[in-house]
């Protein structure tokens, strides 16, 4: 069986902003070349959605990897919850748009863990 | 489960395939110098730095002036600032070929104007000159 792209590890249709990839100036030659360091940079967050944004600041702190996937920190209780067909998609869409951009493994239950706790600090 | 096709959004609107521009140079002109004296001549500045952008880019868009400040370590005060941050989207091969007069031109801007730093942005990093090259 042909091995499934990760960028689709949840079969989420993605929008391709063009078919092949431009060639790219490396930004750590360029510094070299105008005598500059490189002091910052910024993760690419275009077209993030603010349920992203929440889910990745959430996983990024609370993402701890022993080895193989990382464990989300706290996140002791498991239970068996029911999501619309369309969350699911949705949280399936985030968890692979954080891979895709940052490299973080998860999953959409972690990724819904992260928003639920998220809202649920918003309540207090 | 069979791989749902990906949506191609260049094909889709008939944009040219060929010379798609994803990585964004950003300048800081600025307006004062690392004194705090407002600088007569930040319009000469920004005109040489749209026209090397153009160049660059084969076009440039000025954003309305930014309001920013700067701690000076040495006053212990915060310099405000009103920088113009022209930008455009690269064309790879051209921002190659015109590196070394961006570097001229920033390093001859960082003397002439009195600045502690310049700073440039380009593919989402944060670029500081501190070290000007001599005249």
């Amino acid at each position: 069986m042909p091995r499934r792209r990760s960028s689709n590890r949840w079969n989420v249709r993605t929008v391709k902003p063009y078919r092949d990839e431009p060639r790219r100036v490396d930004p750590r030659k360029l510094a070299q070349a105008l005598g500059a360091e490189i002091v910052a940079s910024a993760p690419d967050l275009r077209g993030s959605t603010p349920a992203m944004l929440t889910a990745r600041a959430e996983l990024l702190h609370r993402l701890r990897s022993k080895g193989g996937r990382p464990g989300l920190q706290g996140a002791t209780k498991r239970r068996q919850v029911s999501f619309r067909p369309e969350d699911w998609k949705e949280l399936e869409r985030i968890a692979c748009a954080l891979e895709e951009r940052e490299g973080t493994k998860t999953t959409p239950g972690q990724v819904a863990s992260a928003l639920l706790h998220h809202a649920l600090a918003g309540q207090k | 489960m069979p791989e749902l096709p990906d949506f191609d959004f260049a094909s889709a609107i008939g944009a040219a395939t060929e010379g798609i521009s994803i990585q964004s140079l950003m300048l800081y002109i600025p307006s004062h110098d690392r004194r705090g004296r407002k600088l007569a001549a930040q319009q000469r500045w920004l005109d040489e730095a749209t026209d090397l952008l153009v160049s660059i880019g084969g076009g440039v868009t000025i954003p309305p002036p930014y309001r920013g400040g700067w701690l000076d370590p040495q006053r212990e005060e915060t310099v405000w600032e009103d920088p113009i941050l022209p930008y455009t989207y690269v064309h790879a091969e051209r921002l190659e070929a015109r590196a070394a007069a961006l570097r001229e031109f920033l390093h001859r801007m960082g003397r002439e104007t009195g600045q502690g730093e310049v700073a440039v942005e380009f593919d989402g990093a944060f670029f500081r000159i501190t070290d000007f090259d001599p005249e």
